[in-house]
Formats: structure tokens, C-alpha cells, sequence
């Protein structure tokens, strides 16, 4: 097959779940190395759409493909070649809470490449420096706060230097410092490795900063789907009541 | 994935195609289906060896461990209570040197099999429901999807083949200790004849009635370990939830126990 010049391509993605309609028909394409910036509302769908590409939920209609191959009706077993290519980042980190941070860290190494145990003990502190967590190797998640445990989740996801990396909220939680230097540390895997992106979040200047392009989702449906640059000049009231934070404009909650 | 979802029939109507049943039969059909899907998926991937050696060791340690214990203790307890009664009814028969075989034929063909079953689905098999459940609240069962790991793979197959294995082993413990109780039941209650306790069985208990007990373990085993797994994995994302489906998952379990060990009993001992 022709390799596609894209990464992602989503295709009138439906989603619906216990009679609700949460993501109704979108449309988009992440080119390779680029970086999809996304943001919305709290509620809108934005983990549903990062779980709908990751293959972690299933489209109620629509098509979703990495590469250019659909994965939607894969099995898992179907599923594995192309999920160690990619990485995500979960919302609330989904650390396995009977491992250590290590252990955490290197679980993918472990499962899908046999590697020496000081070689993986390497990568492990190394991953785990990127990310501003070294020297937590043998704490167990309960032993972490909120943002130290996505830091973990990140390092994890990064350890098997994904092509496709989804990032749900990954600053969500951070003090100012920290977060600017997770920013620098997306950045730099996107211009350096070659790294594709995709990031929800609701900070509005990094995803400026970040991102190519940036999409808003409201009620289901993509309102923006931009570069940074002219949404930050968009009159389209709905994208400037919320990169401006406004409590009044046509959103109300 | 199907084993993921919480099982649920929609509200009768026209087009879904349990319609023609009633909701409790359909929802009973719809289980085993997917008991039978995920043996079938677990069995496949046993076929291909993707089997994680150490995790599947680290199970039926984990079995074994947590369950030996009660279960030797519940069969000493109820080889005493049955060697009691049998004694006083092979007396009245006048029969009592046969009270002792009476007891291990019962152990070995019945109790053994069943109560360590019981034993084993309270304790690792609720163990192993609150331990999925509780991943796939926290969203765990998505991180291992995410990471490539295929969580039948490296979650059911270990907790299966843990299970599997270590019934039979711990039921053979049972039997024993089943055995025995009855032995210390005839030493203080003054019907039995303790010398002669042991002497009959030799002579009279068949190899193939230990064996046929313990291959319906190996069944019991399977249904303890799908069911236990299934519960936890289309647990709904809630605490409470956890809970309930730990409750179902034990009290699943023990009905279809039983029900295997009807057909098994009477496939296994004919006649
Ligand atoms: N199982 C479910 N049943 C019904 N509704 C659901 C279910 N799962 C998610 N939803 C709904 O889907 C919507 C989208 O949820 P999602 O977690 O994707 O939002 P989000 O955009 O990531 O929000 P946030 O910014 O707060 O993280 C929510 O309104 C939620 O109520
Ligand atoms: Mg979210």
C-alpha cells in the first residue's frame, strides 16, 4: 500500500453512547509530523475522540485510519502492529497501580522488545529524566500527586518513541514551570524525531504555541479547524468566547 | 471488544433479534455466548502460545496460596460431619467397617470436587473479579490496549490456566483431608471403629473415581477463571460496580458449577 501522507484521517466519525449522540460526523486529516491541537468544552468529547483513534472505542459509524489503513473493526490481535507505533497519554494517567513507576515505564519495552534488564533499566531513567520524574523509579502511583502520575503516563507512553502520540490534557494539573517544560519537551520529540501529535487541551496559549493547527469541537461537531494564527483573528464569536475565556457570549453553560 | 461491555439486551422490540424471548432467557443465552467466546478466544491463544510464562506461574501461585488453606480446612470440616453420619447409619446397617470408604468415595466422587470449587471462587475468583473491575474503572484495561497488550492475553490467560491447574491439585488435597477428618470424627465419636477406618478403602475405592473428580475440577476451573475474568472486564466504570460484579461473580459461579457437575457426574461416573 502507497503510505499515506497522513497520519490520521477521520471520516465522518460518529460516536454515540447510551442514546447520546456525543461526537456527530467529524472530518479531519493530521498530517505527518504535525501537530492537531484540539480544545472544547469540559464534556464535548474531546478523551472520546482521542479513544475513537486510538481504536480504544468503537466508531458507531464513520472510519478512522492511521496511515492510511482503517482500524476500525480490528481485532486486538489485529490492533497490536500498529498501537506500538503510537502512544497516548490518558486524562487521569491510567498508571498500572500494582507496578512501580519503573515498572510503569518500562512495560512496553518489556512486552514487545527483548532488550538486556540494565538497558532497560537505562531507557527507563532516561525516559523518566525527559519528563522531570527521575529518581521516582521505585514509588508505587499512590505514592504520586496528579501531576507526577501524568508525567509517568507520558514517560511511558514515550518510551517506545511512538510515530502518533495523543495527549489528553498532558499539562492539565502542572505548575506553570513544569508545564512550560512539558510544552518544550512536545515540541522538541515533534521537530526532532519527526513525531505526529495530537493534543487536547484547554489551555489556550500552549496549544498556540504548539500546534499547526488547532480544532474546536462543540456539541459534537468541529466549529474551527484552523492554524493558530488565524483562529487567534477569527471573529467567529464561539471560537473567541473560548480562546478569550469569556463567560458570556453563545456558550453558556 | 465484546467481553468489555457490560452485557445488556435492549428493551424488547422489533429488530433485535432476542425479541421472540423473554428478557431473562435471552439475557442467560447471551452470557454463555460469551462465556463460550471468551474460552474459545482464550483457548486460541493458549494454541498459538501466547502464554506469559511468568505471569501464569505468579497465578497459580496466587491460587493456590490464597485458597489452600479454607479449602483444606472446609474439606477436614465436612469429612468430619459426613464421617459422623455415615458411622451412625453404617452401624444401624451394621456395616461399620465400611464407614471409612464411605467417606473417601463421597470426598473424592462429590465433596472434594464441589467444596473446593466453592472455596476457590470465593477466594481467588472474587479476587480476580475486583481486581479487573477495578482496572477497568481506572481505566487500566485502556492503558494495556493502548500500550499493544491485548488484555485477554495478558490478564485472562494466566488467571485461567492458574486456575485450571491448581483445582485439581488442591482438590486432591481435599480429598485427602476430607479423609482424615472423618478418621479423627471415628477416634472421638465412639460409633466408628477407628481401627478399621482406613483398612477398607484400598480395597474398595477405584483409581478412576479420584481421576473422573478431578477432571471436573479441570471444568470448574475454567468456569471459575472465565466467569471471575468476564465479571471484572465488563464491569461498569464505578465503585459500586466493582462490587456488584464481584457478588455476581461468586454467586455465577456456583451455580454453574453445579450445573456443570450434573452433566459431568452423570458423562463421568456411568452407572
Ligand atoms: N458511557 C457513557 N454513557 C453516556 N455518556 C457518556 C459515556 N461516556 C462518556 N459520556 C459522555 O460523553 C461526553 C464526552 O466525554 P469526554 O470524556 O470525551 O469529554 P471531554 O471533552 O474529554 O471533557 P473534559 O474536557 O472534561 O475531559 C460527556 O458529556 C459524557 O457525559
Ligand atoms: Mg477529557
Amino acid at each position: 500500500m502507497e503510505p499515506s501522507e497522513f497520519a490520521v484521517q477521520v471520516r465522518d466519525l460518529v460516536y454515540r453512547v447510551g442514546g447520546r449522540t456525543i461526537l456527530d460526523g467529524l472530518t479531519f486529516n493530521v498530517g505527518r509530523n504535525s501537530c492537531l491541537g484540539v480544545m472544547g468544552m469540559s464534556g464535548t468529547g474531546k478523551s472520546t475522540l482521542l479513544k475513537n483513534i486510538m481504536g480504544l472505542l468503537r466508531p458507531t459509524s464513520g472510519d478512522v485510519l492511521i496511515n492510511g489503513q482503517s482500524i476500525v473493526g480490528l481485532s486486538e490481535q489485529e490492533m497490536a502492529p500498529i498501537r506500538r507505533k503510537m502512544g497516548m497519554c490518558f486524562q487521569y494517567a491510567a498508571l498500572f497501580d500494582s507496578m512501580t513507576v519503573a515498572e510503569n515505564v518500562a512495560f512496553g519495552l518489556r512486552r514487545h522488545q527483548r532488550l538486556p534488564e540494565d538497558e532497560i533499566r537505562r531507557r527507563v531513567s532516561e525516559s523518566l529524566g525527559r519528563v522531570g520524574m527521575e529518581g521516582t523509579e521505585a514509588l508505587y502511583p499512590a505514592e504520586l500527586s496528579g501531576g507526577m502520575r501524568k508525567r509517568v503516563g507520558i514517560a511511558r507512553a514515550l518510551i517506545l518513541e511512538p510515530e502518533l502520540m495523543l495527549y489528553d490534557e498532558p499539562s492539565a494539573g502542572l505548575d506553570p514551570i513544569t508545564a512550560a517544560r512539558l510544552d518544550g519537551l512536545i515540541a522538541s520529540l515533534d521537530r526532532e524525531r519527526g513525531m505526529t501529535s495530537i493534543i487536547v487541551t484547554h489551555e489556550v496559549e500552549e496549544l498556540f504555541a504548539l500546534c499547526d493547527m488547532v480544532m474546536m469541537i462543540h456539541e459534537g461537531k468541529i466549529v474551527a479547524l484552523d492554524t493558530p494564527q488565524a483562529l487567534r483573528e477569527t471573529s467567529d464569536p464561539l471560537v473567541r468566547q473560548f480562546v478569550e475565556g469569556r463567560a458570556d457570549g453563545p456558550i453558556t453553560v | 471488544m465484546i467481553v468489555l461491555e457490560p452485557l445488556e439486551i435492549p428493551k424488547d422490540q422489533p429488530g433485535n433479534p432476542w425479541f421472540p424471548l423473554p428478557r431473562g432467557a435471552a439475557l442467560f443465552l447471551a452470557y454463555l455466548g460469551r462465556l463460550v467466546y471468551l474460552h474459545g478466544y482464550v483457548l486460541s491463544l493458549i494454541a498459538r502460545r501466547r502464554v506469559d510464562l511468568r505471569l501464569s506461574v505468579f497465578q497459580m501461585a496466587t491460587v493456590g496460596v490464597a485458597s489452600l488453606p479454607i479449602a483444606t480446612i472446609t474439606a477436614l470440616l465436612s469429612g468430619m460431619v459426613i464421617g459422623y453420619h455415615f458411622a451412625v447409619q453404617a452401624g444401624q446397617l451394621g456395616v461399620s467397617a465400611y464407614a471409612g470408604w464411605l467417606v473417601a468415595e463421597t470426598m473424592s466422587r462429590e465433596l472434594g470436587p464441589v467444596l473446593v470449587a466453592f472455596v476457590v471462587a470465593a477466594r481467588a475468583g472474587s479476587a480476580m473479579t475486583a481486581e479487573l473491575g477495578t482496572m477497568k474503572a481506572t481505566e487500566q484495561i485502556d492503558a494495556l490496549r493502548a500500550l499493544a497488550t491485548d488484555p485477554i492475553e495478558y490478564l485472562v490467560v494466566p488467571r485461567y490456566l492458574g486456575a485450571v491447574l491448581m483445582l485439581p491439585l488442591l482438590t486432591f488435597v481435599g480429598d485427602f483431608a476430607g479423609v482424615l477428618g472423618g478418621y479423627v470424627m471415628s477416634v472421638i465419636a465412639p460409633q466408628i471403629n477407628a481401627r478399621v477406618y482406613f483398612t477398607a478403602i484400598p480395597a474398595n475405592l477405584e483409581a478412576w473415581t479420584i481421576i473422573a473428580g478431578l477432571l471436573k475440577t479441570l471444568v470448574f476451573g475454567m468456569v471459575i477463571s472465565l466467569v471471575a475474568c468476564h465479571e471484572g472486564l465488563s464491569c461498569r466504570p464505578a465503585s459500586e460496580e466493582v462490587g456488584r460484579a464481584t457478588t455476581r461473580a461468586v454467586v455465577y459461579c456456583i451455580m454453574l458449577i453445579y450445573a456443570a457437575d450434573v452433566a459431568l457426574t452423570a458423562i463421568l461416573y456411568p452407572g
